[in-house]
């Protein structure tokens, strides 16, 4: 015989005898009947237990949201808070009871007007901040 | 704060045309002893009082913090300067002088005989006198003259009066501004003097770093500013 032809057909004749064997093994792990019948009765419980598991969260989103209503003002009052100490690194003030002029050359534009000698006062940091 | 006063504001807004300027940021320092006990303080005092004519010119310099009543009294002395230099320039228009020459002149004298003074401990200071009898240009004209009082303002008690500062601790900043003052009023003075003597015309600008590295040893062009050998020279972990 042809070996070309002898194989397949050998193939074909394992299969019709050795399959109905095999679908008839008792030995649930490898039954797919078993299996169908655990997924239909696993299903609905997966479903179940899917919208309890829904449920709760949907539940804890309700309570967040009113949650955040009373912690967002409390949230915004400490970012402010830390905005305002991060500008604040050096918080502004009022530079005295002097009335300053903007610049050098406006002092000086005021002192041809005036007569009066310009007060130029040099510092380190800014007389308008607290820590200077 | 020294413009926080009533009196000091007042002089100033009243004779002055008052401006400030920063000339860099100040170095903070802060002190973490932990469990929240954290001090915050700024490198204070080194501030510079410019009082210049309307061409910007130089005429004196109050280097550091000075107690209330000294500072008036420096600022009324500024006053009549800013009078008395312009006495100088009176004039040069008609006789065909150089103002700015003139002007440079009066300066010069000014501040050697200030920087004698300073050096022989005779304190002069000027003053307005009447010389109408003599002369017809103005009925009282500023005379540097000798003083009449020490020129020991600096020493006097110090008035700063705030509610919101504890005795002691009121005492405690007089000191400190009354040994401010004296220093200030001392040598750092006879240097300022001794430098406006020499270098003729000059604008805040041109004696800004040196005033502030020679006088105030604060020195503008180092980052460190001129601290740098005292904060890492003996430190042993510096890479």
């Amino acid at each position: 015989m042809n070996p070309k032809v002898c194989l397949p057909v050998t193939a074909i004749v394992w299969l019709a005898f050795a399959w109905p064997s095999a679908a008839q093994d008792p030995d649930p792990e490898h039954d797919p009947v078993a299996d169908l019948g655990k997924a239909m009765i696993e299903l609905p419980l997966k479903e179940q237990l899917a919208v309890e598991r829904v449920a709760p969260t949907q539940k804890i989103n309700s309570i967040d949201v009113s949650k955040m209503r009373i912690e967002a003002p409390v949230e915004n009052v400490v970012e402010r808070a830390a905005t305002a100490s991060e500008t604040g690194d050096n918080p502004r003030v009022e530079p005295g009871l002097v009335n300053w002029h903007a610049d050098f050359e406006v002092a000086r534009a005021a002192s041809r007007e005036s007569g009066k000698p310009v007060f130029l006062f040099h510092l380190l940091g800014r007389l308008d901040q607290e820590f200077t | 704060m020294l413009f926080s006063n009533r009196s000091v504001a007042s002089v100033i807004n009243l004779n002055f045309e008052p401006v400030w300027v920063s000339v860099r940021p100040v170095p903070q320092v802060t002190i973490d002893f932990g469990s929240g006990n954290v001090i915050r303080r700024t490198l204070h005092g080194n501030v510079a009082t410019y009082v210049c004519d309307a061409e910007g010119h130089v005429l004196d310099v109050l280097s550091g913090i000075y107690e209330p009543e000294a500072y008036i009294d420096r600022l009324r002395q500024m006053v009549l300067l800013h009078r008395y230099a312009r006495q100088s320039v009176i004039g040069t228009e008609e006789t065909g002088d150089d103002e700015s020459e003139a002007l440079a002149m009066t300066l010069r004298d000014y501040h050697e005989q200030q920087q004698d003074s300073l050096t022989t401990g005779v304190p002069l200071e000027l003053m307005e006198r009447d010389m109408s009898i003599i002369r017809t240009e103005g009925p009282l004209h500023v005379m540097l003259v000798p003083a009449r009082r020490i020129a020991a303002r600096a020493a006097s008690v110090s008035t700063i009066k705030n509610g919101a500062i504890s005795p002691e601790k009121l005492k405690g900043v007089a000191k400190s501004l009354e040994e401010d003052t004296r220093i200030n009023e001392g040598a750092r003075r006879r240097a300022i003097h001794e430098y406006l003597a020499t270098a003729g015309l000059v604008h805040p600008d041109e004696m800004r770093n040196w005033l502030y590295r020679e006088v105030l040893h604060a020195d503008l062009d180092d980052p460190w500013l001129g601290l740098g050998r005292v904060l890492f020279d003996n430190y042993p972990f510096e890479e």
